[in-house]
């Protein structure tokens, strides 16, 4: 390992012990012992949740103690800077509307996989009017882009920070960007544990609780990582990942007011929620990679044909 | 634009203003935390018509963040005013036509500069309704925190399109004649008021704007309040990017005339 990817590895390592202190301590300090996510109540959920600013908290200080600099543009920035310069606004319209189109697909997919967690009436439970489901999506598209501090306090830190000098660490490696990738969803999943450990996202009855669910954040963190990473590096701002994020955990869809998950219980019941939007979030990172791929060729194509 | 914006930040004492910002919300959050409304003090409980109990600590932290969140909107109003008002003072616009700076980058850096101070406002003051929300006691103070926090986006909203009239004032017309515009209109309003209340009957209206009136209002009309979140900061900021448009339209103008 060179000099330079040793400093690297320290810069990460220092980085990572304050997000993950920050967290969980405040998770530790704010959840009361024994009680579950769901018996927290609405404000109280909303209170852990500020523990998403942790990362960007930790951005700040590895920055502070490593004396990195706090340029926001450029090579080894914070990329807080925003530019809709060479089309870069259609990754922007992307962030705002790809949350939006995977969690509807997703919740359609689970519907034909499992046709019977569909309930025509489960909004009138949810005590929402059947006119509301249609402005969901674009309340959720709305408070995503407004209300994003909470996912800029991730992304920050995530997104702009540790995955490039992830992708530094992997660069040279066969599939190196590929394991970066891996690496760093396997971390953002573990780095919300305590969460899942009290039935945050899964509940806590399934079987294989809490491990299960934990590997299940995992692999979702990384199809998810991999999207909002393909944005962050294709705008050089974390703001669309932190815009998409935060439209992400809003769930738009209208279908949730038809979507009952109460009607099948233990693993089916955990993972259902999460197949359809995964075997769509497959699909678009298929189409990603293609993309990136095919763009890869023109371009060397096009290099070749002037250089002969 | 990058120091267009730092410089705005600048001149308006915004290092300053940060640290005080993160300082404030820290205390507020340590005095919500040591404080929890559910920890009752027998000197400090009130009880509701229907006899439920208040804890005053909840009514006092709740009304000291919208205090705060008050402030935060005051400040926006203010900032729109002083940067354009700085600038004329020292006369950088001339010296910043003198620059290599794009055309209008100037103008926009007023614009943006505002949209992000109110982004910051706006987060700040929902970290301090949650901590203040998270250890409320339950019952009306929390039905109350939350309808009232229902109206904060479009509170905002309307003071960026505020800001979106006040901008395109100052920019065009200079600080002089911009700040005779505002004392106008606040005069007419003033007027207006006293007026309603020397010569008109408004028993009905107080009874309309009354706290509670207006929890029961968000809590009966959910799907209005959800339209009024979606489409007050849409058509804000519409009219915002109109109301820039317009600027650079006058300014370019200006420009043609001096030339």
């Amino acid at each position: 390992m060179t000099e330079d990817k040793k400093s690297e590895l320290k810069r990460l390592i220092i980085y990572l012990a304050f997000s993950f202190g920050l967290a969980w301590l405040m998770f530790l300090l704010f959840v009361p012992g024994g009680k579950t996510w769901d018996e927290l109540g609405q404000l109280k959920q909303s209170f852990i949740a500020l523990g998403m600013l942790a990362p960007v908290i930790a951005h700040v200080i590895t920055r502070l103690i490593t004396k990195e600099g706090f340029a926001m543009t450029g090579e080894g920035s914070m990329m807080l800077g925003i530019s809709f310069k060479n089309r870069k606004w259609v990754f922007y319209l992307l962030a705002i509307l790809l949350p939006w189109i995977y969690t509807e697909l997703g919740n359609a997919v689970t519907i034909l996989l499992c046709p019977e967690i569909y309930d025509p009436k489960y909004y009138i439970s949810l005590d929402i009017e059947k006119r509301l489901l249609l402005l969901l999506p674009i309340a959720g598209m709305v408070s995503g882009v407004i209300v994003s501090f909470a996912a800029l306090g991730e992304e920050g830190g995530w997104r702009g920070y540790m995955m490039p000098k992830l992708i530094k660490l992997f660069e040279g490696k066969p599939a190196g960007k590929a394991w970066a990738l891996i690496i760093g969803g396997i971390i953002w999943g573990i780095w919300h544990a305590p969460l899942t450990c009290i039935g945050h996202n899964f509940g806590t009855d399934y079987s294989g609780f809490p491990y299960l669910g934990i590997l299940i954040m995992c692999i979702t963190c990384t199809l998810m990582g991999i999207i909002l990473t393909f944005v962050t590096e294709k705008t050089g701002s974390v703001w669309p990942a932190a815009i998409m994020h935060a439209v992400n955990n809003t769930s738009p869809s209208m279908l949730t007011g038809y979507v009952n998950y109460e009607n099948v219980s233990g693993l089916k019941g955990m993972i259902l929620p999460f197949a359809g939007r995964m075997i769509v979030m497959v699909l678009i990172i298929g189409i990603l990679v293609i993309a990136s791929g095919r763009k890869h060729n023109t371009g060397v194509n096009e290099k070749n044909k002037c250089s002969s | 634009m990058g120091g267009l914006l730092y410089k705005d930040f600048i001149s308006v004492r915004g290092k300053r203003f940060v640290c005080f910002l993160c300082i404030f919300t820290l205390v507020f959050i340590l005095i919500r935390v040591v404080f929890p409304g559910d920890r009752y003090y027998d000197d400090l409980i009130a009880y509701a018509a229907d006899g439920s109990r208040i804890n005053m600590i909840d009514i006092f932290l709740d009304m000291f963040a919208w205090m705060f969140i008050f402030m935060n909107m005051l400040f926006i109003n203010r900032w729109t005013m002083e940067i354009c008002s700085n600038d004329e003072k020292n006369k950088n616009h001339s010296f910043f036509a003198a620059m290599p700076y794009e055309r209008h980058a100037y103008i926009a850096s007023k614009y943006v500069f505002i949209l992000i101070a109110a982004y910051v406002f706006f987060s700040v003051s929902q970290i301090w309704i949650i901590a203040c929300g998270a250890f409320m006691s339950e019952g009306k103070t929390v039905d109350t925190l939350m309808a009232v926090n229902a109206m904060t986006l479009p509170v905002y909203s309307f003071m960026i399109f505020i800001s979106a009239i006040e901008l395109f004032l100052f920019i065009v017309l200079g600080k002089g004649k911009a700040m005779m515009i505002k004392v106008g209109f606040l005069l007419s309003i003033a007027l207006c008021v006293i007026y309603i209340l020397l010569f008109k009957d408004y028993s009905a209206l107080i009874d309309k704007i009354g706290i509670y009136s207006i929890v029961q209002w968000v809590e009966k009309n959910s799907f209005s309040m959800t339209l009024l979140q979606i489409l007050s900061p849409i058509i804000t900021l519409l009219f915002y990017w109109a109301s820039y448009k317009l600027c650079c339209l006058c300014c370019a103008g200006k420009e043609r005339d001096y030339d």
